[in-house]
């Protein structure tokens, strides 16, 4: 039947059925119909899925970034915090927000921004300038095609758009900043009084005051918890050298690394250069040529070869120097230059060199012949690096050893340094904070031995490097842990502490007592007057000032305005049980007129980026609000 | 099946006449369709052609006032206000005029620019407005019109950029005398700022500046 169906629709008709299921297929695709119904993201935004391949992609990145930076200090577990996943995720899910919101609201990063986003980066210029060889050879060495490279800069660029928009609008007024400036640089005038400490009437401290601090303060009195360890400690000392390097080898090394102890002929160049315009009509050319030939004619019947650079030689950074450009090797100056440079002899001038710069009259003054070192005056370096690397491949051949050595028998130090001839050593006790010296002052080291795998397990350690081919494993030797101290040892302690609180409670009372009769009685000096300290007068203080207790200025600046003729006051705790009293008597708004310009320039780009900054922020809030938003934690 | 009661010839017959019956109908249907897809695809190229265009005028505006060429950069945005004037844009680039404006000590022109903005602003969730009402409220109190500056910040939605709203309250009902409704909004401002927002410190200033008696060493 198909068949017939086949046969009888032909024509138009057919044509224009069949034409119109093409182009719907071609229009909207298939995948729509192609459903998933297997979740995999992390999170998803909307309708976006975040992948585990997004959100491991972004961490292997961070975690190689931070190896970068942060070298052997970089601790991996830093990247299994629960909470430095949820940063990172975080970060996914706003830049995705960001992504949505551009589409919405049409922002588009234009191929002018990709463009010089690209040429601007410095890893593709050569001399400040882009250099599309350059950007090639990188994108290969990374194996990208340049459409992956521009997609992944457009797709970082996208997430700027909005934070750009809204920073390059930031609208800061002059009021804003003057407000601001008027509040910092306020002044007020004070006086103030150090309370002197009171002395206590009551210094007896009975047994049962004792027992109940004790009883109240345990966890002050925990000694640390502490362990020691064996050690295993692995250098290149441990190691010997082939006793005398042999003298074949060595002059192998030497013809193998010939290249490194050649020295290239060298040649002392003076040049008088006539400049050629880039794009030079032939005229141009000529002249330029006829003055290149006369300077030559002059150059050759003897006169003097600097006095003629000074006269005639456009190149400025030589012509002061007679012309002078040093020893000379090959490779740095252009080839032509060079072609003419190196065939000819001592004390000859040259005929005009056309170079890409313009016409050259070259002088040679003097060759040095290239020359390799002998191998007598390199004999005793090559021994050294020969021994050294020796040494490197024996330490990694034992260190291999003892790494596999541990793998297989974790349960004691002792067989395994027997076996390889090295000797178990031990630290004292140290707590979690490690000890002074030694290995155990090494973080990596405490770490370990703190370590389920040591501490609990009484296992060996893994092998620690601590760098510039020096490792070590540990085992457990002793655990002290965490324990309350007896009361009698610490008795003493407590009942210091005791009288100190006393002190300071007698201390806060009194000036308590004393502010309350100073904001009624309304004179400082009067109230203050048994205590034997006078008041100190500070009058157009500042916020910060040399010689004042910060604490003080804080809450001087944070006291009620007085009204006039009457002052505020307060207190303030400046030390562990030292109080001021401070009467506060007028507060003068800063003079701003004589603010430089340029500090209130300063200050209003800083405002612009920290407004700009926050109102990105709430930005990203609202549209966080707005979006549905699935976090899967247990695929993180 | 009733189908298959006819033979081949018949069933060919029927179809042809359906065919004869229905032919222009269905090429209709099918040319309607295809307008609308085309129509479709047109307009969303167009308005991509709108999107990219917008988005090179704004970078044209920026490196303008970045650089200082304001009046040229004012003729920029005056052209982008009349040709994208549906374009989130539109509405910073006019936002970007004002900010030369203020610098300029122009503060009667930065607040037309910034109704503009406010009144072309509306998506995401208000988001757009909003900002756009914040600045508005900044050049408002800087022209010494606290009361309106207060109007606007009052319109805003009460969820968003809570901190900014609450500090620029604050300085402006210190201006009208409001002190106790000003530490209120200023208090409202640190707790949504935190402690680690660089504006955190300059909020506390404000705050403590209106210190009075009986709250001294909280």
């Amino acid at each position: 039947m198909l068949q017939n169906l086949r046969e009888k629709l032909h024509g138009w008709p057919a044509i224009i059925l069949f034409g119109a299921l093409a182009l719907l297929l071609a229009s909207f695709g298939l995948i729509g119909y192609v459903s998933q119904n297997v979740d995999t993201f992390v999170a998803k935004v909307g309708k976006h899925e975040i992948s585990q391949t997004d959100y491991q992609d972004r961490m292997n990145a961070l975690r190689r970034q931070a190896t970068e930076t942060q070298g052997a200090n970089f601790d991996p577990s830093y990247f299994d915090k629960p909470e430095v996943k949820e940063q990172v995720l975080d970060a996914l899910i706003k830049q995705q927000l960001l992504q949505q919101a551009n589409d919405h609201l049409g922002l588009k990063v234009t191929d002018a921004e990709l463009r010089d986003e690209i040429a601007n980066d410095s890893n593709f210029q050569v001399d400040g300038k882009f250099n599309a060889d350059t950007y090639s050879a990188v994108l290969t060495a990374n194996g990208m095609t340049p459409q992956m490279y521009q997609n992944r800069v457009r797709a970082s660029l996208e997430t700027e758009l909005l934070p750009n928009a809204i920073s390059s609008s930031e609208v800061i007024t002059d009021d804003q900043v003057d407000e601001y400036l008027r509040l910092q640089t306020q002044k007020r005038d004070l006086r103030y009084v150090m309370l002197p400490r009171p002395a206590l009437t009551d210094t007896t401290v009975s047994d049962k005051e004792v027992a109940d601090w004790y009883a109240q303060h345990k966890a002050d009195f925990m000694t640390p918890e502490k362990v020691s360890v064996n050690y295993i400690e692995l250098s290149t000392d441990d190691v010997k050298a082939d006793s005398t390097p042999d003298e074949a080898a060595l002059k192998q090394r030497y013809e193998r690394e010939k290249n490194r102890y050649q020295e290239p002929e060298q040649r002392l160049v003076s040049h008088i250069l006539i400049d050629v315009p880039k794009n030079a009509t032939p005229a141009q050319q000529k002249t330029a040529l006829a003055k290149a030939e006369s300077v030559y004619k002059k150059a050759e019947s003897g006169a003097d070869f600097a006095k003629l650079a000074k006269q005639y030689s456009d190149d400025l950074g030589s012509k002061n120097d007679g012309g002078n450009l040093g020893w000379i090797e090959r490779g740095v100056t252009n080839k032509a230059f060079e072609d003419a440079l190196f065939s000819m002899k001592q004390g000859q001038i040259s005929k005009p060199v056309l170079s890409p710069e313009g016409y050259h009259i070259i002088d040679l003054r003097g060759v040095r012949a290239g020359k390799v070192k002998p191998f007598s005056e390199v004999r005793d370096q090559l021994a050294k690096e020969m021994e050294q690397g020796d040494l490197e491949r024996k330490y990694s051949e034992l260190a291999g050893k003892l790494t596999d050595k541990v793998y297989a028998d974790p349960s004691a130090l002792a067989p395994i340094a027997q076996e390889l001839g090295l000797k178990v050593q031990h630290t004292d006790l140290f707590t979690r904070d490690g000890a002074k010296q030694g290995i155990a002052s090494n973080p990596k080291v405490v770490k370990a031995a703190f370590s389920d795998q040591v501490l609990v397990q009484g296992n060996t350690s893994d092998a620690i490097d601590l760098g510039s081919n020096r490792m070590v494993v540990v085992h457990m030797l002793k655990h002290e842990a965490s324990k309350l101290q007896p009361l009698d040892q610490v008795s003493g302690q407590i009942r210091a502490n005791i009288l100190a609180q006393r002190v300071a409670k007698a201390a806060k009372a009194q000036a308590d007592k004393l502010l309350a009769e100073v904001r009624k009685n309304g004179d400082l000096d009067k109230d203050t007057a048994g205590l034997g300290v006078a008041a100190q007068s500070l009058k157009g203080a500042q916020r910060v000032q040399n010689g004042v207790s910060p604490k003080l200025l804080e809450t001087a600046f944070s006291m009620p305005h007085p009204a006039k003729g009457k002052a505020t006051y307060a207190t303030v705790e400046v030390s562990d049980g030292n109080y001021a009293l401070i009467a506060l008597d007028g507060v003068q708004p800063g003079d701003i007129s004589k603010i430089p310009e340029m500090v209130r320039n300063g200050l209003r780009q800083r405002m612009a980026q920290a407004y700009a900054t926050t109102e990105t922020n709430a930005f990203i809030d609202v549209l966080q609000k707005h979006t549905k938003i699935e976090i899967a934690k247990q695929r993180m | 099946m009733a189908f298959d009661a006819y033979d081949d010839y018949e069933q060919g017959e029927r179809l042809q006449e359906w065919l004869r019956q229905n032919g222009i109908s269905i090429a209709v249907g099918i040319a309607l369709g295809l307008v609308l897809i085309f129509g479709y695809k047109q307009w969303r190229a167009h308005q991509e052609e709108n999107r990219v265009a917008a988005a090179a005028q704004f970078g044209a505006i920026k490196s303008a006032y970045a650089s200082g060429k304001n009046s040229e950069a004012d003729a920029l945005v005056g052209v982008m206000l009349d040709k994208h004037a549906d374009s989130p844009y539109a509405v910073f680039a006019a936002s970007a005029r004002a900010a030369s404006e203020v610098k300029e000590g122009k503060l009667a022109e930065a607040r037309k620019s910034l109704q503009w903005a406010q009144s072309h602003a509306d998506s995401e969730h208000g988001a757009m407005k909003a900002l756009m009402t914040l600045r508005l409220a900044r050049v408002e109190l800087a022209q010494g019109k606290a009361d309106d500056a207060l109007a606007a910040l009052d319109t805003m939605p009460k969820d968003q950029y809570t901190a900014l709203r609450g500090e620029l309250r604050g300085d402006a009902l210190v201006k009208l005398g409001r002190t106790s409704e000003a530490r209120q909004a200023y208090q409202a401002a640190l707790d949504a700022y935190g402690k680690d927002a660089p504006q955190y410190p300059s909020v506390r200033m404000k705050l403590d500046n209106l210190a009075t008696a009986g709250k001294q060493g909280a």
